[in-house]
């Protein structure tokens, strides 16, 4: 769209953004692909009290919890896993047990961005064909998830520097690189489940959340598709129709 | 390139809306809001047109009938499985399952957009590692689609439209098996025996614009690269003519 | 590192900048796909005397420098294999899909080069008989250092980190968890670079962190570039 009722000057800052916010998001990926949780928290985040993280659990909102759920438990997650193959590979004794653990790569593909007219906020949308693979496990073979997703996300200008606010991750389609066929396999699991019984694969144990999922399910036959992070509008400013995550108040919390 | 600082506001403000615009596109696909499409984000001119492998729909009613046969045969799939899983989906209306069935997972990647120096048109190429669920006459099934976008782009009541749109593959082959080995289909399940019967609308086009790859294929270039130009006259086209 | 300030025109100029830099490297996914080889260096490729000495490409196993060297393996080399394999003409029954996503671009603060790190879940497919083919997965990252010569964006220094490969339709689960060279399609392809050392190893997933994401900087600095300079086990003594 052009922008001709914003002066140019606000033009170029927001043209600028955009990039800004690409590149935020790529950040995200390739720091996650490192289990780097606390990089990525640390960096590329906004501190703000309301700041949430989404999937399908549920939301958590607020920098204690989206914290101690993403970066304390992940790195939890990370070295209970380096004692569990440092059995069986004495090598990664002593190397960084994040990356260790496996790469989770969340592409970034189909990039919708608007930048609020006001300059202030920024919103994107995006499908990612993802993989998660790791070779070094209790297992002793590799192993390659595919998991496909869309990303709803707010950004906010803080101090001259682009951050997130808010997160809202949708896994679509996962399986195995590539022995699956996500919608065949469905359709055998609900049709004959004594044969197919292994479900999708399984994400984890689930951080604390103050809105309680799912907000989001991955892809079955007897599902329509969910538009669960529609793309962005333009818009003027960031606010409760122009967010993934709406601001409660505390009365709306306190009542849940 | 230019020093106008206004030039350069408004083509790259006119670039990134027309990765929205593409973005928007597969959105739809993918969210089964294909009935949305041609008034959304087509182009009123007469010579619109849509470009598959094997044929071109030309002119809003063409293009229009493709979406609408899409929207059908989206109801005829939801309809399918509802007979097929009574004890999940039998107390569901009409309105309430439509849309089940296919997952059109269409990402775009790699754009190379150019817009017109004269701002009127615009051309883009995108690379699309698709997934894609359908329902067929086996059942529901996925499949990995590896191909193009490529689009004619034009500035019409001051926002960006669709004007030719091609989406041309190298692969659509059976997830969880090998596309350069022969495939084995599903079995036919007689349930989604009348998608069998279900008929497309017939190209306004027809002939073959891609093959889709086989061991034999020969190298095959993908859509051309839009090149910088100044006015649509002076560069090729995406869409095709009635003769 | 504090940007400079720029003014408006200095500034979409710059958003222009990258959004060139970024269309190259999706120029060169199709370039690739086409097997456009030779066009790509000569088309896509830094072209001053000095730049074409020191261009490289690097793979898991090290690099090619220079640009008689990268074209010998890019070029020459690959048609040779393209050429041995079935098929009655060149590229019968080949797909080369590279697309690259996840752009992450910085340019430099002088304007005079840019880096960029992309992931590309990819796939190659080749024939291996008048009726089968072995179509086989990548995941790779992407690294590019780009000049600007005479106002126009050049690819310079080129890193494909491979993270793994698995044939379509196969399960890579029953991969051994060190993949023997002789069957790393990757590990053929690349054959002997002039500058051999382990830039990436697969074996633990990013704990190398390499290539790593470009961050804003300066000016070019070839101790931080995806030339082979820039990876922490280079040794200037050795090379």
């Amino acid at each position: 769209m052009r922008k001709k009722h914003l002066d140019l000057h606000q033009r170029v800052l927001n043209a600028a953004a955009s990039q800004e916010v690409e590149n935020v998001k790529a950040q995200h990926t390739y720091y996650h692909g490192r289990a780097d949780a606390y990089g990525e928290w640390h960096n590329i985040w906004s501190h703000d009290p309301w700041c949430s993280w989404g999937h399908i659990f549920g939301r958590m909102r607020g920098w204690d919890q989206v914290w101690k759920g993403s970066v304390t438990s992940y790195d939890n997650m990370a070295m209970q896993n380096s004692l569990n193959v440092q059995k069986f590979y004495p090598e990664i004794g002593g190397l960084d047990p994040r990356p260790l653990m496996e790469a989770s790569v969340h592409t970034l593909f189909t990039d919708i961005i608007e930048v609020a007219d006001d300059g202030k906020s920024a919103r994107g949308s995006f499908i990612t064909p993802g993989v998660i693979f790791c070779r070094l496990n209790r297992h002793q073979y590799p192993y390659c998830n595919v998991l496909w997703e869309r990303y709803g996300s707010d950004f906010v200008l803080e101090k001259g520097k682009w951050v997130y606010l808010h997160e809202q991750v949708c896994p679509d389609i996962m399986g195995k690189l590539d022995m699956t066929n996500f919608a065949h396999d469905d359709y055998e699991r609900l049709t004959a489940p004594e044969e197919k019984g292994i479900g999708p694969v399984t994400l984890g144990e689930d951080p604390d959340v103050t809105d309680p999922g799912p907000l989001h399910l991955p892809y079955s036959v007897i599902m329509p598709p969910q538009n669960t992070v529609p793309w962005p509008e333009p818009y003027e400013t960031l606010d409760n129709d122009h967010s993934y995550t709406p601001v409660k108040t505390f009365a709306e919390l306190q009542a849940e | 390139m230019t020093d106008n600082l206004e030039l350069l506001v408004e083509r790259w403000e006119d670039q990134r809306t027309i990765k929205n615009l593409m973005g928007k596109y597969v959105n739809c696909l993918l969210l089964n809001r294909q009935g949305e499409i041609f008034d959304s984000f087509f182009s009123k001119k007469e010579d619109v047109c849509l470009t598959f492998n094997d044929g071109s729909y030309i002119g809003p009613e063409a293009v229009t009938g493709y979406f609408d046969a899409v929207v059908e045969r989206n109801k005829l799939s939801a309809k399918l499985l509802q007979q097929r899983l009574p004890e999940k989906l039998g107390s569901k209306s009409e309105e309430e399952i439509y849309g089940i069935g296919p997952f059109h997972v269409k990402p775009l990647t790699a754009p190379v957009v150019e817009v017109a120096q004269d701002g009127e048109t615009a051309k883009g190429l995108w690379f699309c590692l698709g997934c894609n669920a359908e329902v067929t006459s086996r059942g529901p099934e996925a499949s990995w689609t590896w191909g193009y976008f490529a689009g004619d782009f034009v500035y019409e009541n001051d926002d960006w439209k669709l004007w030719h749109l091609q989406y041309l593959n190298d692969v659509d082959s059976l997830c969880g098996q090998s596309w350069g080995r022969e495939v084995t289909p599903y079995a036919e399940d007689d349930a989604f025996a009348p998608l069998k019967d279900f008929e497309m609308p017939p190209y306004t086009v027809k002939e073959t614009v891609r093959e889709l790859y086989t061991v034999t294929r020969p190298l095959t270039e993908t859509p051309r690269i839009p090149e910088p130009y100044k006015t649509f006259s002076e560069t090729f086209s995406y869409g095709k003519e009635v003769l | 590192m504090k940007a400079p300030k720029y003014t408006d025109l200095q500034l979409i100029q710059r958003v222009w900048d990258v959004e060139e830099v970024k269309k190259l490297c999706a120029k060169r996914c199709y370039y690739l796909a086409n097997d456009w080889r030779e066009r790509e260096l000569e088309e896509l490729w830094v072209t001053g005397e000095e730049a074409k000495k020191t261009a490289s490409f690097g793979r898991n196993w090290g690099y090619y420098v220079g640009m008689d060297a990268i074209r010998d393996y890019y070029v020459n080399q690959h048609n040779a294999k393209v050429d041995a394999l079935p098929g009655e003409n060149h590229g019968d029954g080949c797909l080369f899909h590279h697309p690259a996503s996840t752009g992450l671009v910085h340019e430099a603060y002088d304007g005079q080069t840019a880096r960029g790190l992309w992931y590309c879940i990819s796939q190659e497919t080749l024939p291996v008989s008048g009726t089968e083919a072995d179509a086989r997965w990548y995941m790779e990252k992407l690294a590019i250092d780009f000049l600007k010569e005479d106002g126009q964006w050049k690819i310079w220094h080129v890193v494909v980190a491979t993270d793994l490969q698995s044939e379509a339709g196969q399960n890579y689960m029953e991969q051994p968890v060190d993949l023997p060279d002789e069957e790393n399609r990757a590990y053929v392809e690349f054959g002997t670079p002039n500058l051999p050392m382990r830039t990436h190893n697969e074996r633990y997933n990013w704990l190398d962190n390499y290539p790593a994401p470009p961050v804003p900087y300066m000016t070019f600095d070839e101790d931080n570039s995806y030339g082979p300079e820039g990876h922490p086990d280079y040794c200037e003594e050795e090379n």
